[in-house]
């Protein structure tokens, strides 16, 4: 059997790659956890392809090392502010906490990749993890859609 | 298209490479050129006349094939005194061994392009594997 893996290398390497081109095909865009959520940035503003994710997480790391600020850039409120109470797990505290930094709205908090989620979580103080946990960008997703049924149907009822 | 509709055209791909490479390229053919000359070798060492020995070639196999006139000592040797069947299983690659006038001569083969197909698929799931590693994971918690 060896014999046969030796002989049949290059093919076998050309299959790995295969199978991690269509890996890259069929869940880096979608993403197992955000394909419901169109409204969503899979990435930051750095772009998409695999230098700037590399470059986005280098940015990253060195920005912990440091202790810089790596990202800092969550958007601006683009209008007046939404009731962040909606959202499942949060208090008048935590929207006080969340208006500190400067998001009032739904497509603020919508907008937000992944490491800005980190970043953000870290700084919560007390509810410090909480965006994570309680899928806050999900939820404020199908709110800044206006999708109530999808929110309800996924998280429960609407101010319930 | 669904990500599993995805897998399976990859799938697809990989097994049509597995076959050209097998096939067309001809690296199936030039294997089993390789361990029936080394086969051969391992025969002739054995010093017995009247032994020919060929690898299954329809479809290709990796399975040998001996001919001619041998007494069953000389076949399968006795403890440790190897007889020819045991010299030719010992050529590196060839997995089975028999003799054309044996009934068992006539057991179901594995073709090589099965093989060599089953490798490529593993291969790619292995790829596929490490990708949904990379891309692929639910990166966030449950809704507690």
């Amino acid at each position: 059997m060896w014999t046969l893996v030796q002989d049949n290398l290059i093919l076998l390497v050309i299959a790995l790659l295969v199978g991690l081109a269509v890996a890259l095909w069929a869940f880096r865009r979608s993403g197992a956890g955000s394909e419901s959520l169109p409204g969503r940035r899979s990435d930051g503003p750095e772009g998409n392809g695999l230098q700037d994710e590399f470059a986005a997480a280098t940015q990253d790391v060195a920005g912990e090392i440091f202790g810089v600020d790596a990202h800092p850039n969550i958007p601006g409120p683009s209008g007046p502010p939404d009731n962040l109470r909606l959202l499942k797990g949060v208090g008048p505290k935590m929207v006080a906490q969340l208006n500190e930094f400067g998001i009032t709205r739904f497509d603020q908090l919508a907008g937000l990749t992944e490491t800005e989620v980190a970043l953000l979580d870290k700084r919560m103080g007390a509810f410090e993890g909480r965006i994570a946990r309680d899928r806050l960008v999900e939820q404020a997703c199908y709110l800044e859609r206006g999708d109530t049924d999808g929110f309800e149907a996924k998280f429960g009822k609407l101010g319930g | 298209m669904r990500p599993v509709h995805k897998a399976i055209v990859g799938l697809l791909l990989a097994l049509a490479v597995a076959w050209i490479w097998h096939g067309p390229l001809g690296r199936g053919e030039r294997l089993i050129d390789r361990l029936e000359g080394e086969a051969r070798t391992s025969v002739a060492a054995t010093e017995l006349p009247g032994i020919s020995v060929s690898l299954v070639r329809a479809p290709l196999a990796r399975v040998a094939v001996l001919s001619g006139r041998a007494n069953d000592l000389q076949r399968e040797g006795l403890g440790s005194q190897m007889g020819i069947s045991d010299y030719v299983r010992a050529v590196d690659g060839i997995s089975d061994v028999r003799w054309a006038d044996e009934p068992d001569s006539k057991r179901r083969i594995l073709p090589l392009l099965i093989e060599t197909m089953a490798q490529a698929a593993l291969a790619y799931f292995i790829g596929l594997g490490l990708g949904w590693l990379l891309w692929g994971r639910r990166r966030r918690e449950g809704f507690a």
